[in-house]
């Protein structure tokens, strides 16, 4: 990402805001709520960070929200979980608990059972559950409080080999795994138990209410389809002023609605620079007509991350994005 | 082939001059040769042959069988000492793994390795893909072609193809944790920049690469790939044998005979065998084979020298060996039976079925006493009253123990705690034994009252037993109650308490006989008392000639003799006897002789006390 490399550089890609959200936007929902901010490092609070040399440069790679709204930060190069509480009142720029975190304090490290881990998820009984696609090509049920670990593998019927798992997604029916962004395929139950496998093209939606697919179209744009129990399917053709060059998330939220995230840029003339770059988001009413958009001046950088967007149960869109200094956690509401 | 690669000490000059020089070192060590060509899937498949191996600063060298990995020499173990770096702090054991730049130059083969080869040189540095150089060429991200290697300042990969949402799958020695993995990922294009191999040839070989293939009749047929990657045709098979391996000839040699030879694995025929039986069997030979239920059936061979078909099964059991069957019994219950190893059905297992209520109904069963309490049981598969009470000795305790139909019989001697309603003890007695004819005497018993209930007055009476004929020839009418009751209590008697039952007998005609009368104590209801000892049995002798007034001899004999008797009053002792019943007992008569005893009692103790041996004992 143009921050990482330098100060100039990240005012440039700021600037680029109102550029890329030129066009036929939907209604915006403002500027984000910073909920987190971390330093790199390895102190209390602060979130590691590895700067490849002749190999990949990783930061951490995945977030993730537990049922009291409590912040899990996967700092797999770290080998461990930051647990970040929320604070009552919110607002406090400096708490003591780690330096720059606000308005959720640091609360402590849950130490992990491997270093290559990619995504993690957490239970309401506060158990953990860790994807490893790569080593492992394993599932990992994490219990912090007794240290047990239950693995179970990812390879099977849907599932050819662990590196083309992409997301892991929790609904009510289980734990579905995304598949080289093609299809899903079930492989928990909702207590977290193998069961038999379920496939079906592009992600489930929650409730087990239908599916929702999308693909990079022809022009910059995006195709997104969605098939709801009962209805037929609906297409809808995303286009916007600035090429979309990658999807990032595919969800849908609460009313039916479906949020779309993807990363935006132009090249400059000579082709060997991005030009303007930024992250947006849409969401999308049920029978396809964009409601409300936001955007983000921060994109995927060369420190590594499985995980940048996680839509929360209200409905409401936290990225987590690296800067020069460290970790940000923006937090838009929902439609 | 596999090289060493480099030593560390020269793995970090060859890093630091290719941080520095860049493409000059690339340059000098492949631009003595054009780079060889390669195809996109040689690309591939060398790639796929490194996943698992280790990640090794400075290394590139792995094992590959085909286009998969070989882990047979160990996968090597790169161990990460800090967090934050993946060069001098990460130590590295096993000569297998790669960086991510060694992996790229030995899966581009670029430096003049052999086809099948994956150890080499390192290289030059991820950052010099960045460039163009001798062996590559700068591409822009959106020109991205699979095979090509997309490199940042740090790190550089094989790219294979996009996903549909804009990420890549591709191959990279990611870094020490990790080792050489494929998978599907998010690239920042603004960090990376696309290098293309030079002569890479879009197709599926390299061309002028040969490959052959076995056909026919260990025939063999090649093809070449040609220049633009594709592989040309078959060439026609050439060098075959004259049969295919394994296969068989035969010739006839006669009726029903023949020769065989075989192909050998050359595709050779081998030797004609000897003239043999080229049937299945002899005419005339006969088979036979078990069928059904043990029966057998058998087939006789044919003038053809072939099998005719099998007869019919005969001899069959009722049953298969091992069938099992299961049937109702009785009932309540069941049984089963198993089919015999010769097709016979074995007997059938006892018949058994649980108990209707899990055996808490209550009967009343066949047999008496006690032992009638029952309950209902399936018992061998039929409805029962069973006793759940075993016949034990009797008791003294007014309940039929011994289950043979009479409450306390055999007169048992061991009370029961609590003892039963009514209960006595003779305590001790006197009768004469000898009596002249014609003349009388006083007979007195004492009862102790041992059961729980109180004797009322009148009410227990002492009769003659029930197998006693009557009336008795003692039978005194003036002083028995009735022909057969010689006497009644006259007082209460609590538990605990002595009774006496006094009444007079008279001697019969003729003398020269002995007469025995049975008596019996009675409860108010008129059953007779049953144990311990509740009978007095009289014995007299008459003689002739007029007795002594008092010439009663006691004849009590008292088995041990009263508990409470005192020194010299034994069985056998004669008592003094009185004619006028008096006593603290009483003689019982049709006239109420309780009135006269009450009237008598104080002449009675007068008596008792003056006499020599009274029964001051009980007085």
């Amino acid at each position: 990402m143009r921050f990482a490399m330098s100060t100039a550089a990240a005012l440039v890609a700021i600037g680029l805001i109102a550029v890329c959200s030129a066009g036929e936007q939907p209604p915006s929902l403002g500027e984000p709520e910073i909920i987190l901010t971390a330093r790199w490092g390895s102190g209390p609070g602060e979130l590691g960070k590895k700067d490849g040399s002749e190999g990949a440069s990783l930061g951490p790679m995945s977030f993730a929200f537990g049922p009291d709204g409590t912040i899990y930060v996967l700092d797999q190069v770290n080998g461990r979980v930051a647990v970040f509480r929320p604070v009552a009142g919110g607002g406090v720029s400096e708490p003591p608990g780690g330096p720059g975190n606000a308005p959720f304090l640091f609360d402590r490290f849950i130490s992990l059972p491997g270093t290559t881990f990619e995504e993690i998820e957490v239970g309401a009984d506060g158990r953990i559950l860790l994807l490893d696609r790569l080593v492992r090509e394993a599932l990992v049920i994490f219990d912090p409080r007794t240290r047990e670990t239950e693995e179970l593998s990812v390879l099977g019927a849907g599932i050819p080999e662990g590196g083309g798992v992409m997301a892991v997604l929790v609904r009510e029916d289980g734990v579905w795994l995304d598949y080289g962004r093609v299809h899903s395929v079930r492989v928990l139950d909702p207590r977290w138990n193998p069961c038999e496998r379920k496939i079906v093209l592009g992600r489930p939606m929650r409730g087990a209410e239908g599916t929702v697919e999308v693909s990079l179209g022809v022009g910059g744009g995006a195709d997104v389809r969605y098939e709801r129990k009962g209805d037929g399917p609906l297409s809808v053709f995303v286009q916007d002023d600035v090429p979309i060059g990658r999807l990032i998330e595919l969800a849908d939220g609460p009313g039916g609605a479906v949020l779309l995230v993807y990363h935006c840029w132009r090249w400059a003339e000579d082709g060997d620079r991005i030009e303007r770059q930024e992250v947006r988001g849409r969401w999308f009413s049920p029978d396809g007509k964009p409601t409300v958009a936001f955007s983000s001046p921060y994109t995927l950088t060369e420190w590594e991350q499985f995980r940048e967007f996680r839509l929360l149960p209200d409905g409401s869109v936290v990225q987590m994005a690296f800067t020069p200094d460290g970790v940000k956690l923006l937090k838009w509401r929902g439609p | 082939m596999k090289f060493a690669p480099f030593p560390r000490r020269i793995r970090a000059t060859v890093v630091l001059v290719a941080l520095g020089l860049a493409g000059l070192l690339s340059l000098s060590t492949s631009s003595e040769a054009a780079t060889p060509s390669m195809s996109v899937d040689d690309i591939f498949c060398r790639a796929k042959s490194g996943v698992g191996f280790s990640y090794w600063w400075g290394g590139s060298c792995w094992e590959s069988s085909g286009c998969s990995p070989d882990y047979g020499g160990g996968k090597g173990k790169c161990t990460c000492t800090c967090s934050s770096c993946c060069g001098d702090c990460c130590t590295h054991t096993g000569g297998h793994g790669a960086d991510c730049s060694g992996f790229t130059y030995t899966v581009w083969r670029l430096a003049n390795l052999s086809q099948s080869d994956v150890c080499g040189p390192h290289g030059p540095v991820a950052a010099t893909y960045m460039n163009s150089s001798s062996d590559w060429t700068h591409k822009d991200d959106s020109e991205r072609e699979p095979g090509d290697a997309l490199a940042s300042k740090t790190h550089v990969m094989i790219f294979e193809k996009n996903t549909s949402w804009g990420d890549v799958w591709a191959w990279e020695a990611k870094g020490c944790n990790y080792g050489i993995v494929h998978n599907s990922r998010g690239i920042d294009w603004g960090s990376y920049a696309v290098a293309r191999r030079k002569n890479v040839v879009v197709g599926v070989c390299t061309p002028g690469q040969t490959q052959s293939q076995e056909c026919g009749n260990c025939g063999t047929k090649k093809r070449t790939c040609s220049g633009n990657g594709q592989w040309g045709d078959w060439s026609g098979c050439t060098g075959q044998g004259d049969c295919a391996p394994g296969s068989q000839d035969s010739k006839s040699c006669g009726p029903c005979m023949h020769q065989v030879r075989t192909c050998s694995g050359q595709c050779a025929w081998g030797q004609w065998s000897g003239c043999q039986n080229a049937g299945a069997c002899v005419p005339g030979d006969s088979q036979a084979q078990g069928c059904g239920n043990c029966g057998t059936q058998g087939r006789g061979c044919q003038g053809d020298c072939q099998w005719g078909g099998w007869g019919p099964c005969q001899g069959e059991g009722p049953c298969g060996p091992g069938q099992g069957e299961e049937g109702k019994c009785g009932d309540c219950g069941s049984h089963a039976r198993t089919c015999s190893a010769a097709c016979q059905w074995n007997d059938w297992s006892e018949c058994w079925g649980p108990d209707p209520e899990g055996g808490t109904l209550v009967c009343v069963s066949e047999l008496p006493g006690v032992c009638s309490e029952g309950r209902v049981r399936c018992k061998t598969g039929w409805i029962q009253c069973v006793n759940v009470v075993e016949a034990s000795p009797e008791l003294c305790d007014g309940l039929d123990n011994d289950c043979e139909g009479v409450t306390d019989n055999g007169n048992p001697q061991v009370l029961s705690d609590p003892p039963p309603p009514f209960a006595a003890v003779l305590e001790d007695a006197s009768f004469p034994t000898v009596l002249a004819a014609g003349a009388e005497a006083t007979v007195w018993a004492d009862f102790r009252n041992v059961g729980v209930l109180a004797w009322p007055a009148g009410e227990v009476w002492l009769t003659l037993a029930d197998d006693e004929p009557g009336p008795s020839p003692l039978h005194v009418p003036d002083s028995w109650a009735a022909w057969d009751v010689p006497a009644k209590l006259c007082r209460d008697v609590p538990p605990g308490g002595i009774g006496r039952l006094q009444f007079r007998v008279r001697a019969p005609e003729p003398p020269g006989r002995e007469l025995r009368t049975a008596l019996v104590l009675r409860t108010p209801a008129g059953e007779p008392i049953r144990c311990p000892s509740p009978s007095l049995d009289l014995a007299v002798r008459i003689t002739a000639g007029k007795a002594d007034e008092t010439g009663a001899v006691d004849g009590g004999e008292l088995p041990g003799g009263p508990p409470d008797s005192g020194p010299g009053d034994v069985a056998g002792t004669p008592h003094p006897q009185s004619d006028d019943g008096t006593g603290w007992g009483c003689s019982a008569s049709r006239t109420g002789a309780c009135g006269a005893t009450l009237l008598l009692l104080a002449f009675a103790l007068g008596s008792l006390l003056l006499s020599p041996r009274g029964r001051n004992q009980q007085a």
